[in-house]
C-alpha cells in the first residue's frame, strides 16, 4: 500500500503543469475551432438572407478563418 | 411602380427624361459597402418575390464602426507593449508564441464578427414593402416588415453633434393594424428616407385606387 502510494506520488510529482497547461490550451483552440465553423455557418445564412456582390468575399473570408482557426490548433498541438 | 424610382446614374444617363407626375428620384450610392444604395441592381433577399424591386438598402452610418474599428487597432497593437510591461514572461517561449498568435486570432473574429453585425443588418424598402433585417447574435436573427399601404406615418429624428454633423438618424414607421412598427436606426439620410417612404405610400394609395395592386 505504502508502495503504492508512493508510486502514486511519483507519478503526480513528475507530472509538469505545463503538460496540464497544453491540455488546456489544446481544448480552448478546439472551441475555437467550433465557434469559427460557427461563423461560416452564420456567414452563409446571412448572405442567403441578402445577396449581394460581397458574398462570395464573406463567405471566402469566414472559410479563410476556419481553416486558420484549424491551423493553429494542430499548431498548437505541435508546438506545445 | 418601379418604373417611377430613378437613381442619380439613371439621371444622368437620360433615363428619366420626361418626369411624370408623381414620380420621384432616389439619389445614393453604387457602392456595395456604402450605407446608403439606391435601386442595388445585384442585391435579392431571401423574401423578395419576381417582381419586387428593391429600392433603397440601407445600414447604419458608417461613422457608427468607428467605435470597433478604434478598439480594434488598439488591440493591434496591445502586444507592443509586451516590452514596456513584460505580462507574459513568466510563460515558456512556445507559450508566448501561441499566446500572441491566439491573440491575433480573436481579434481576427472581433473584426470579422464586427463587420458581419454592420453589413448585414440591413434596412430595405422595396416597391412594395419595408423590411428590418436584424442579427443579434452568431444564429439569430429577426426580419420585421410592412406592407407600403400599411404605413401611416413616418417620422424621423436627428439629435446630437454627431448625428447633426454627418447627416444622420432614426426613422420611425408606424403602421397599422397588427403590422409592427418599424424603427431604421442611424441611417444616412434620413429627411430622404422619409421623402421616399412617404413617395412610396403616396404610390401605393394611388394603385389601389385605380385598381393595379399585385
Amino acid at each position: 500500500m505504502n508502495l503504492s502510494f508512493e508510486s502514486l506520488l511519483a507519478f503526480f510529482t513528475s507530472i509538469s503543469v505545463w503538460d496540464v497547461a497544453k491540455y488546456f490550451v489544446s481544448f480552448a483552440l478546439l472551441l475555437y475551432v467550433a465557434f469559427a465553423a460557427v461563423v461560416v455557418r452564420q456567414a452563409g445564412l446571412m448572405t442567403e438572407t441578402l445577396h449581394d456582390q460581397l458574398a462570395v468575399f464573406v463567405k471566402t473570408v469566414a472559410f479563410i478563418h476556419l481553416a486558420v482557426a484549424i491551423l493553429v490548433f494542430f499548431l498548437g498541438l505541435v508546438i506545445l | 411602380m418601379s418604373d417611377i424610382y430613378n437613381s442619380e446614374e439613371n439621371q444622368k444617363s437620360g433615363k428619366t427624361s420626361g418626369k411624370k407626375k408623381g414620380e420621384i428620384c432616389v439619389r445614393g450610392s453604387k457602392n456595395p459597402l456604402s450605407a446608403y444604395i439606391s435601386n442595388p441592381t445585384k442585391v435579392t433577399f431571401s423574401s423578395q418575390t419576381d417582381e419586387e424591386q428593391v429600392i433603397l438598402l440601407l445600414r447604419k452610418h458608417w461613422i457608427t464602426n468607428v467605435p470597433w474599428i478604434a478598439l480594434a487597432v488598439l488591440l493591434f497593437f496591445a502586444p507592443l507593449i509586451l516590452p514596456i510591461f513584460p505580462l507574459l514572461d513568466f510563460l515558456p517561449e512556445r507559450y508566448q508564441l501561441m499566446s500572441l498568435i491566439a491573440w491575433y486570432l480573436m481579434l481576427t473574429a472581433f473584426i470579422f464578427e464586427s463587420f458581419l453585425t454592420w453589413f448585414f443588418n440591413v434596412y430595405i424598402v422595396t416597391d412594395e414593402r419595408l423590411i428590418d433585417v436584424d442579427f443579434y447574435n452568431l444564429i439569430y436573427k429577426q426580419i420585421t416588415e410592412a406592407k407600403a399601404d400599411k404605413i401611416q406615418d413616418t417620422t424621423y429624428r436627428v439629435g446630437g453633434v454627431l448625428r447633426s454633423v454627418f447627416n444622420y438618424g432614426d426613422v420611425l414607421i408606424q403602421t397599422a393594424g397588427a403590422e409592427a412598427n418599424l424603427e431604421f436606426e442611424a441611417v444616412p439620410n434620413p429627411n430622404e428616407v422619409v421623402k421616399v417612404i412617404q413617395d412610396l405610400r403616396t404610390q401605393e394609395e394611388m394603385e389601389v385606387l385605380e385598381g393595379r395592386v399585385r
